[in-house]
């Protein structure tokens, strides 16, 4: 699980990771979440130095599973490289063989999602969650709607966390990935660039959604509320 | 009460700011953008005081039993207890209060 932020940030304030929500941290919902999917071994929280403190913190008090506390770097992709080579001498004995990378901004992943991803990922050595984003329409010229039918809306998803792969073939790509200095937009993209892994994706959901906005905070807790989610 | 800070975006002026977010209890009840101001208030009263009366109808049977366990710890920690939760407490109604009052 990632818990980078976004970019450089100032003020004296609190990654929103680690912002109560109903009762626990953001990134505390989704560990727990993915430590209680059968076939989850080990949890790798990737933090920024600064945020160390409030990591030990979840680790003590608010997940049942203990964490793989480890500094993230500058970038996404290289917090994911760190993360694999974390785990490399378990990959490359076997010990690990799939590893789901996932947003700590989306708490509401669910058991089924999360299990699905790993289902599918270790059928077909990559999966993410997509939704069919029926609402995406092209731009065209001054603010028209694009009409040459470039576009099929029927074929586009967005895409969610985690990110299921198989682990062997995800490091290698990482580690060809910062050879080369590419630099994707999620761990799939660094897959397709450089593995021949066939991505697949799975219905994700829309209550996974990754807390952006402040106002995101009202919507998880309603989602809280609603479903009557449990702090333990 | 308590009070959090954390870089969010703004649903108002689109930017990434800080955000200034009041709790009253586990609900978030107020945010505010230190960028341009704007403040999103919430009545969180329907969900937020069944826990909160919950945890003060248990309180007094808590006191209870510590007193029946461990009488002579528990008269040297009375007074501050007892003075600083109710004061906490009513720092959450008020919380909820002003949410419901403003919104
Ligand atoms: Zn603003």
């Amino acid at each position: 699980m990632l818990a980078g932020g976004s970019g450089t940030r100032v003020g004296a304030g609190i990654n929103k990771a680690f912002l109560p929500l109903a009762g626990r941290s953001i990134a505390a919902w989704g560990l727990n979440t993915l430590a209680s999917v059968e076939g989850v071994g080990n949890l790798v929280f990737v933090v920024r130095s600064e945020d160390l403190e409030h990591a030990r913190f979840v680790d003590a008090r608010e997940t049942d599973s203990p964490l793989e506390i480890i500094t993230g770097g500058e970038t996404r992709q290289e917090s994911e490289l760190l993360a694999l080579r974390h785990l490399a001498d378990r990959i490359d004995s076997g010990a690990v063989d799939t590893v789901l990378i996932h947003d700590a901004a989306r708490p509401l992943i669910s058991h089924g999602l999360a299990s699905a991803v790993l289902h599918a990922a270790r059928e077909t050595g990559g999966a993410v969650p997509g939704i069919p984003a029926s609402d995406i329409a092209a731009a065209g010229p001054e603010q028209t709607l694009a009409t040459d039918g470039e576009l099929r809306r029927d074929a586009l998803v967005r895409v969610q966390t985690p990110q299921g792969f198989h682990a062997a073939t995800i490091l290698d790509a990482y580690e060809a990935a910062a050879r080369d200095g590419f630099v994707g937009t999620d761990t799939a993209s660094c897959a397709e660039e450089y593995t021949d892994i066939p991505v697949s994706w799975v219905r994700g959901e829309e209550t996974n959604f990754k807390i952006t906005y402040a106002q995101d905070l009202l919507l998880a807790q309603d989602v809280v509320s609603a479903l009557g989610l449990r702090t333990r | 009460m308590s009070v959090e800070e954390s870089y969010l975006r703004c649903t108002a002026c689109d930017q990434e700011a800080e955000h200034v977010v009041v709790y009253a209890g586990r609900f978030v009840s107020q945010i505010q953008c230190t960028g341009c101001g704007a403040v999103t208030r919430l009545d969180v009263s329907e969900d937020y005081l069944p826990d909160l009366r919950q945890r003060i109808s248990s309180k007094p049977r808590r006191l209870m039993r510590r007193l029946r366990r461990d009488p002579g710890q528990l008269a040297t920690s009375l007074p501050v207890r007892t003075l600083s939760k109710p004061g906490r407490m009513a720092q959450e109604f008020r919380t909820v209060w002003r949410s419901r009052r403003d919104s």
